[in-house]
C-alpha cells in the first residue's frame, strides 16, 4: 500500500501540474502529502522510512526538477519532522492534516530560501505567502480523502500502522 | 592527556561534518544554479516516469477534451462567421508571403547567400508538465533527441518567444521561460520605432512588475509606447524577426546614462500547452 501511494500522488502531482493553472488556489504538492500517510505505515521504522523517502525525493529531483539531491535533502528534512510530529502526537485524521500543512509551508520556505540566495531573486514575503496558501487547499483536501481510504482499507485488510 | 586527545578528535569530527556538509551544499547549488546535461541514468528514470504519467495522464486528458469541446460548441457559430472573414484577408496576406518570399529567394540567390538569420525549421511539442517547484518556471515538453531536440533551442508559442530547451532526455525536453528571474543568456532585441529599428539587450524579468527588462538603449531615442520588439537573430541562440512583447514604459537607468524599457510579453506563460521550438537553419 505504501508503494502505491507514493507512486499515485507522485504521479498525479505530474499530470496535474498541466491542468491546474499556476495562479488557481490548487498547486499540488501529492508527493509531499504522501510522505505524511504513510509514515504510521512503518511502525515506527525510522531508517527504513528515512531511505524511502530519500529515494523519493532524489526521483522527485530527476523527473519534475532537473536537480539532484536538492530535494532529497529536503525530502529527508520533512520525513524527520513528520517522524517527530508523530512521536508526539497520535495519529489521527486532525493530527495529519496539521503535519500535511507543516510539510508544505517548509518545502516552499525552503525551496523559496534557496532561490533567493542562490538564484539572486528578490525576497519578496507576499510572493511566498502566495506560494504557500495557495498549495494548502487541495493538498489538505487530498490528505483527507487518502487519511480515510488507506485507513478503511487498512482496518479491513488488518494492516498494522502506529498509533 | 586523555581528555586533550578526546578533544582534539571531536574537533577533527566537526571539522570533517562542516566540510562535508559545504561540500554537499555547494554541490546542490552548483547542480541547481548551471544548466547541466543529464546523464544516461537520469535521462532514463526520467523518460520512464513521464512515459508513465503520459499513459495514466490519457483518461483526464479526454475527459478535459471533451469538456472544451462541450464549452466551445456553444460559440460556435459567432466564431465561424469571424473566421470566415480571417479567411479572406488571409488568402490576401498568403499570396503577398509567397510574392516575397519568392523575391527573397531571388535576391539569395543574386547574392550567393545560403541561409539568413531569420531561416529556422519548425517542431511543435505539447507542455506534459509544468513547474512543480513553484518559483523555477520551467516546462516539460513530449519531444526529444529523438525527435532532433538540442538544448539551446528557442521556443515560441502563437504570441511569441516564451524561452529555450535548457535540458534533454530521449523522448522529452525542459524548457526555461524568459519569465525566470535567474536568466544567464541576453537576448539581442530590437524595437521597430517608426521606420528604423533600435537594437538593445533584453536582460531581465521582474517578477513585481511583470515586465522583461530591455538595457542599452540611447538617450536620444524616443521609443513611444506599444512599440514591437522582436529578436536581432544575433548569437547563437534565437533566429531573427520572432515577436517577443510591446514596450510599456520608458525610464532612465540608475547613472543616467541610457534608457531601460519595459516590455510586457503577450504570452500568457500560465496557460501553455503547445510550444513550437525552432530550430537554426545557419
Amino acid at each position: 500500500m505504501i508503494v502505491f501511494i507514493s507512486i499515485l500522488s507522485f504521479l498525479l502531482d505530474g499530470i496535474l501540474s498541466r491542468y491546474i493553472l499556476p495562479t488557481t488556489l490548487f498547486l499540488p504538492l501529492f508527493t509531499i502529502v504522501s510522505l505524511v500517510i504513510i509514515y504510521p505505515y512503518f511502525n515506527n521504522n525510522n531508517l527504513k522510512y528515512f531511505r524511502y523517502v530519500a529515494i523519493i525525493g532524489l526521483l522527485y529531483d530527476i523527473t519534475y526538477l532537473n536537480t539532484l539531491f536538492f530535494n532529497f535533502f529536503i525530502f529527508v528534512m520533512i520525513g524527520f519532522i513528520i517522524g517527530l510530529f508523530n512521536y508526539l502526537l497520535s495519529n489521527n485524521l486532525y493530527t495529519s492534516t496539521i503535519i500535511t500543512v507543516i510539510a508544505i509551508i517548509l518545502y516552499r520556505v525552503i525551496n523559496y530560501l534557496f532561490v533567493v540566495i542562490f538564484k539572486n531573486q528578490p525576497f519578496d514575503f507576499m510572493n511566498l505567502l502566495e506560494s504557500i496558501y495557495s498549495s494548502l487547499l487541495l493538498n489538505i483536501i487530498y490528505c483527507i480523502i487518502i487519511y480515510i481510504t488507506t485507513e478503511l482499507y487498512s482496518k479491513k485488510h488488518k494492516i498494522l500502522r502506529s498509533k | 592527556m586523555y581528555r586533550k586527545k578526546q578533544k582534539d578528535k571531536r574537533n577533527k569530527i566537526i571539522i570533517s561534518c562542516i566540510i562535508i556538509f559545504c561540500l554537499i551544499v555547494g554541490f546542490i547549488v552548483n547542480v541547481v544554479v548551471t544548466d547541466r546535461e543529464l546523464t544516461i541514468f537520469e535521462k532514463a528514470i526520467k523518460d520512464s516516469v513521464l512515459t508513465v504519467q503520459k499513459i495514466l495522464g490519457y483518461p483526464i486528458e479526454f475527459i478535459t477534451n471533451k469538456i472544451d469541446e462541450n464549452k466551445e460548441k456553444d460559440k460556435m457559430y459567432e466564431e465561424y462567421q469571424k473566421l470566415q472573414q480571417e479567411v479572406v484577408d488571409n488568402n490576401r496576406y498568403k499570396i503577398e508571403n509567397e510574392e516575397l518570399k519568392k523575391q527573397l529567394e531571388e535576391m539569395k540567390e543574386l547574392l550567393n547567400i545560403n541561409d539568413t538569420l531569420a531561416d529556422y525549421t519548425e517542431l511543435n511539442a505539447v507542455v506534459i508538465n509544468r513547474d512543480l517547484g513553484y518559483w523555477y518556471d520551467t516546462i516539460t515538453i513530449n519531444k526529444g533527441e529523438h525527435d532532433g531536440v538540442t538544448i539551446g533551442m528557442p521556443a515560441v508559442v502563437g504570441e511569441g518567444l516564451i524561452g529555450k530547451v535548457i535540458s534533454t532526455t530521449t523522448f522529452n525536453s525542459t524548457i526555461r521561460l524568459i519569465t525566470a528571474t535567474d536568466v544567464v543568456d541576453k537576448i539581442s532585441v530590437k524595437i521597430q520605432n517608426g521606420n528604423k529599428y533600435v537594437y538593445g539587450i533584453l536582460s531581465s524579468y521582474d517578477s513585481e512588475t511583470k515586465t522583461h527588462i530591455i538595457e542599452g538603449i540611447s538617450q536620444t531615442e524616443e521609443i513611444e509606447n506599444g512599440a514591437i520588439v522582436t529578436t536581432t537573430g544575433m548569437g547563437d541562440i534565437f533566429p531573427a524577426g520572432v515577436m517577443i512583447g510591446k514596450i510599456t514604459g520608458v525610464r532612465t537607468d540608475t547613472f543616467d546614462l541610457s534608457n531601460v524599457l519595459e516590455m510586457k510579453s503577450e504570452v500568457d506563460f500560465d496557460n501553455i500547452n503547445y510550444v513550437t521550438l525552432l530550430k537554426r537553419n545557419l
